[in-house]
């Protein structure tokens, strides 16, 4: 059967590339304020395009609340920053009831919204919170809504929520619980820039002028984009890479790999493997490609993984890395692969 | 038109055959390694022990069965197309473009939107690839070991073929080919004077036959296999000559071997070549004696000597045509016309001393099979960890012919056959542990008979009586003193010794050996 070239499947043609358009426009426009970091803004923009959240990681003065204000900004999309601190309650993040007074003097309950109700929430150093405010933002991250009172309210679609943490300084922090990094779609670290970059930085931080970022998307241009990256096909050995990779992070699995058995108390999560897949239709899609590729789901192996990994004493003890983990899971099931089967 | 899913399709099928083929290369050519390092080690071994080692037709089997082997690998190790594509993917740099179109196409849903653009994508990346580029064939390294050790194999043939090491079982085979040669030529020396002397034709045919199988056998490097292909050639030979003297010999009795008159000849032929000996020198005597002597008392002597010599060949079922001819000349002889019976006794003379040839060629080559036969054996036994018979001169096969006939003397035996046969599996063995079919008879048994005796009743029925023994501990070696036997128990005992057919002795012996037991209480 003869296929119609690409040219005659106008309408998704167009949307295509318009969509491939707009992901360099904004990766223009973070440009124009973020030195550097080019990786860190294609994953971000990933995750963004995927509905995920994102934990970025990485010691202070890094620019990454910058990031997410400038992201904010080029999406034209309502941006709230909590502060997370040792007494921040979780009603300061969802909203509460307030008992408010009429002109005629009754008073009523009336619901204050908390800054949850954004589309980009910035939870700025979430590991300074304890654990009970870190759950409020659990049905916000997964069911993107929020319970107050017994009366559920959704949230304003998209929602994303970017959170940073500090990986050195860890006196008075809670590390984020399971349930909670597990809703992240990625953890990024975020790098320490080089020479180039920082002279370049210098330059754009202290002159006359601020560089600021434009707007060149709305929400519902992101709903769009989020829903034509769902419709890119994946192969069915792509999918079955994707899972036999997070078995392979599982230490009672047949198919763990060696690094896995020896430090991982509990592997990657099932949503670890829908972060890899969706996120891989957008990496596709940005590259100009119409399915996912194992190249894909290799390149986002450890930014959607690396969190999922609960290390066990061993692997504490050792200081061992879930990225070298995950490296070496991957080199083993490359080495499996790399043999066609009859 | 060839529309664009099948050049993606083709693409594909051409990866997956030459996938394939690079696998049964490698398969095979691993394979021709092993059985060439194989065949190089049974080449050696040859040298060691006499092992057969047929080379053409091991290499013709060995090729043919390669490039067998080759097509049917190359069928059988096909990837599926969808490993094909994702093979060709990867070699390609394709981000798996082939394998995602390929389902897609085979799925229900690749008319839709991103469907459509992906397998459109795929066959524009796909366009002008060759599938040599994703899987170029190349020698793989093992062939290296597969050629070194094939051409050490054709030097091995060429240069050490044949040869052995001294002391070894391989060497004791060789010399054992080389006697056997040694025999087969002298025998073929004497086949060759007899068939001379006694003008036998097959005999004179096949001597050199087995002048030369000596010779071949006697020279250097003959593997046993070569040896033992060499005298069923041979032999084979010997069979067709034997065919051919027992067609002449059914011939002259039914009337049509080639140059014979039917007449001439009787449908039997003489069981005893002595005799037949005898007559002919009967036959020549009374040529002569027609010649010499004519007169009436001599004609009468020479008529009855015609009568009685007729009388013998009948006897002897010589064929009717010669007792014709005799009977022809005798009543020649008898009416006074001693010329007219020259003729006939010729005629009778010459087709006994034809048959008599034929008889000797059947013998010659008969004896000369034999020893063939005794040849192979020795070679076949020849070199083997047992086989200690001595090899010896055989002794050329001759017609037997009285000792009056030109020529050698009659055929004698063997130096072997006075000499015992070597020992048997069985010789010298206990009896149970011979390895020949003929075991020893079974050992005889004590004509006893068994008797099962249980008490009645189950487990944990009854009474039972335990007795705890109280005592301090004591040095030395911990025993407990005999007991008295309970009376019940003694006299069952005395009772089963009464029932059962034991030989008086052992009754003695059972006895004394419980009495010496009460003795030491």
């Amino acid at each position: 059967m003869s296929q119609p070239p690409v040219a005659d499947m106008g309408g998704i043609s167009r949307e295509v590339a318009e969509f491939r358009a707009r992901v360099a426009a904004i990766h223009s426009e973070l440009s124009r304020v973020i030195v550097g970091q080019q990786d860190l803004l294609d994953l971000i923009m990933y995750a963004v395009l995927s509905g995920g959240h994102v934990l970025l990681e990485g010691v202070p003065g890094l620019g990454k609340t910058l990031l997410v204000r400038t992201l904010a900004q080029t999406l034209d999309l309502r941006f709230s920053r909590i502060q997370f601190t040792p007494d921040l309650m979780p009603a300061d993040i969802v909203g509460t009831n307030l008992v408010m007074q009429d002109d005629s003097g009754r008073r009523r309950f009336e619901f204050q919204p908390g800054p949850v109700f954004s589309q980009i929430v910035l939870a700025d150093e979430i590991n300074r919170a304890t654990p009970k405010t870190q759950s409020a933002l659990l049905e916000a991250m997964q069911e993107h809504a929020v319970t107050v009172a017994g009366e559920s309210r959704r949230l304003h679609e998209p929602f994303f929520v970017l959170a940073t943490q500090n990986p050195i300084e860890m006196e008075g922090t809670y590390p984020l619980p399971e349930a909670q990094l597990d809703r992240f779609l990625f953890k990024l670290r975020v790098p320490f820039p080089g020479l180039a970059d920082l002279q370049a930085i210098i330059d754009r931080t202290t002159g006359p002028e601020q560089p600021a970022a434009s707007r060149v998307l709305d929400g519902a241009a992101v709903l769009e984009m989020q829903a034509l990256a769902r419709r890119v096909p994946v192969a069915t050995h792509v999918r079955e890479y994707a899972a036999r990779l997070v078995m392979a992070t599982h230490p009672e699995s047949e198919a763990a790999a060696d690094t896995a058995r020896r430090f991982v108390r509990y592997g990657a999560s099932p949503r670890g493997m829908q972060a890899l897949i969706l996120a891989g239709k957008v990496r596709a899609l940005s590259q100009g490609r119409f399915n996912v590729a194992i190249e894909d789901i290799r390149a986002l192996a450890l930014p959607a993984l690396r969190h999922r990994l609960i290390l066990n004493f061993e692997g504490e003890a050792e200081g061992a890395d879930p990225d070298d983990v995950l490296a070496a899971a991957l080199g083993e099931l490359d080495a499996g692969a790399a043999v066609p089967k009859a | 038109m060839i529309s664009e899913t099948d050049v993606l399709y083709d693409i594909v099928r051409r990866v997956r055959q030459r996938l394939g083929l690079a696998a049964a290369i490698r398969l095979v050519v691993r394979s021709s390694a092993g059985a060439a390092v194989l065949l190089l080690a049974w080449a050696l071994a040859t040298m060691i022990v006499p092992l057969p080692l047929p080379l053409t037709a091991v290499a013709a089997v060995a090729a043919g069965g390669a490039l067998a082997a080759l097509f049917g690998l190359t069928w059988a190790l096909r990837p599926s197309t969808l490993a094909a594509a994702r093979v060709a993917d990867r070699r390609f740099g394709l981000a798996d473009r082939l394998s995602t179109a390929l389902e897609l196409l085979a799925a229900p849903s690749r008319g839709e939107g991103l469907a459509r653009l992906q397998i459109a994508d795929a066959l524009k990346h796909a366009h002008g690839l060759a599938a040599r580029d994703a899987v170029p064939i190349v020698v793989p390294r093992e062939a290296w070991p597969a050629i070194g050790a094939g051409l050490a194999i054709v030097l091995w043939a060429h240069f050490l073929q044949g040869w052995s090491l001294p002391g070894l079982p391989a060497a004791r085979t060789a010399a054992v080919i080389h006697a056997e040669g040694r025999t087969l030529m002298e025998i073929g020396h004497q086949l060759e004077n007899a068939a001379r002397a006694h003008a036998l034709p097959e005999a004179r045919r096949v001597a050199p036959r087995v002048q030369d199988l000596g010779r071949r056998l006697e020279g250097p490097r003959v593997s046993r296999q070569v040896a033992l292909g060499l005298l069923r050639e041979t032999e084979r030979e010997i069979q067709d000559a034997q065919a051919h003297v027992e067609r002449r010999l059914s011939g002259a009795a039914s009337g049509v071997a080639r140059g014979t008159n039917p007449a001439r000849l009787a449908p039997t032929a003489p069981a005893d070549p002595s005799r037949l000996h005898q007559a002919i020198r009967e036959l020549e005597a009374l040529t002569g004696q027609l010649r010499s002597d004519s007169t009436p008392q001599s004609r009468a002597d020479l008529a009855e000597r015609l009568r009685n010599l007729s009388q013998s060949l009948e006897q002897m079922g010589a064929p009717a045509a010669t007792r014709q001819n005799l009977a022809a000349a005798r009543r020649e002889v008898e009416e006074g016309r001693t010329g007219g019976a020259s003729p006939p006794l010729g005629d009778a003379l010459q087709d006994l001393q034809s048959l008599e040839r034929m008889f000797g060629d059947e013998q010659a080559l008969g004896e000369t099979k034999r020893q063939l036969q005794q040849s192979t054996d020795r070679i076949a036994q020849g070199g083997s960890a047992n086989n200690n018979t001595k090899v010896t001169t055989q002794q050329a096969p001759e017609p037997t012919m009285p000792p009056t006939a030109p020529g050698s003397n009659p055929i004698a035996g063997t130096s072997e056959e006075g000499t015992p046969p070597p020992p048997g599996p069985n010789q010298g063995s206990l009896p149970g542990q011979g390895r020949g079919p003929t075991m020893g008879a079974p050992t005889p048994r004590l004509g006893g008979s068994r008797v099962e005796e249980h008490l009645a009743g189950r487990q944990g029925e009854g009474t039972s009586t335990t007795r705890d023994l109280l005592a301090p501990g004591r040095a030395g070696v911990s025993q407990l003193p005999a007991q008295s036997v309970p009376a019940d128990i003694a006299h069952q005992n005395d009772r089963a010794l009464s029932r059962d057919p034991l030989p008086a002795a052992y009754l003695t012996i059972i006895r004394r050996y419980f009495e010496t037991l009460g003795g030491q209480r």
